[in-house]
């Protein structure tokens, strides 16, 4: 083993002449440095969780809510309900208000249906009144001003929120 | 952009969506006393010259902001999809001439046309066939 003594010997009397210790934290802090920075490829970042990009356009709570793009109304997500859904002890209007929507997430329109929850007093929270669309009471087919409730099966029940339910692809 | 004008091209099934479907309901059966169903009635109306003339001057149709000829395709795509009864062999398709011709002069007393027209399509034979609603849905 004695050839292997001299070699190790040799190699490290070599390197200590050759490279300084401060060259040996460079080259070490260059690495670290540069691992820091992989992160930031676009390869690593493309596996990320994508942030919302259209900010209030996607949240469902916020009037900003590309599907509210013709509401009139109390927002169901505000009142024990969603966007979708009644909240507990309301029933949805079958009968109701229908306009499009732009999606700015895909870029295409929809047909989105705003059946109105009663069955409450009004809920009172996040009112919402993007009326895109919306035609005056003498245009009876798009006016959005009627009180849908007022059609459900139970008579003259109260209005309480409006949801917002997606029908299909407007094409 | 929020509803569909003149110059929107959807298809009938979509028309029907945006124009209709508020209140006469995805599948055509409306609300009972508010709003009437078509399900029973359009076909053997559209079978009738008096029929036809009804469901042209209707408030939903006189009104609609579609063209003549996406009223007649709705039209020729609810007979064929929210009806009970199949469509009869001597049906004609609606075109954009007949609703033009019609769509103009709006009934002003549509519950008492209806009713009317019911018990004409009862009486006659076709109507037997077809086993549409006895009763009035109102307008």
């Amino acid at each position: 083993m004695k050839w292997f003594d001299l070699f190790a010997e040799h190699t490290a009397r070599s390197l200590a002449r050759r490279i300084s210790r401060r060259s040996f934290l460079g080259t070490v802090g260059v690495f670290i440095a540069g691992s820091a920075t992989i992160p930031l490829l676009p390869v690593a970042r493309g596996q990320e969780t994508k942030p919302s990009a259209n900010g209030a356009h996607a949240d469902p709570a916020a009037c900003d809510y590309w599907r509210h793009c013709a509401i009139d109304g109390f927002l169901c997500g505000c009142c024990g309900g969603s966007a979708t859904s009644c909240p507990p002890g309301t029933d949805m209007s079958a009968v109701t208000w229908v306009g499009t929507c732009h999606n700015p997430s895909d870029g295409k329109d929809y047909v989105i249906s705003y059946n109105d929850c009663c069955g409450k007093t009004s809920c009172g929270r996040c009112f919402c009144n993007r009326n895109e669309g919306d035609t005056p009471l003498y245009q009876p087919g798009h006016s959005n001003d009627y009180d849908w409730c007022s059609g459900n099966s139970k008579a003259n029940v109260p209005y309480h929120c409006s949801t917002a339910r997606i029908v299909g692809a407007a094409q | 952009m929020a509803l569909p004008t003149v110059g929107y091209c959807y298809e009938p099934r979509v028309n029907y969506q945006i124009q209709c479907m508020g209140c006469h309901l995805a599948d055509g059966t409306g609300e009972s006393g508010r709003v009437p169903s078509v399900r029973g009635t359009l076909v053997p109306f559209s079978m009738i010259s008096e029929g036809r003339e009804f469901v042209l001057r209707v408030p939903g149709v006189a009104q609609s902001p579609l063209t003549d000829a996406d009223v007649a395709a709705v039209l020729n795509w609810m007979v064929r999809n929210l009806s009970d009864a199949p469509l009869p062999a001597g049906f004609r398709d609606y075109d954009a001439g007949e609703v033009h011709a019609l769509r103009g002069r709006p009934l002003a007393q549509v519950s008492a046309a209806r009713q009317k027209l019911l018990e004409r399509v009862q009486r006659s034979d076709a109507g037997a066939r077809m086993n549409p609603p006895t009763r009035s849905d109102g307008d």
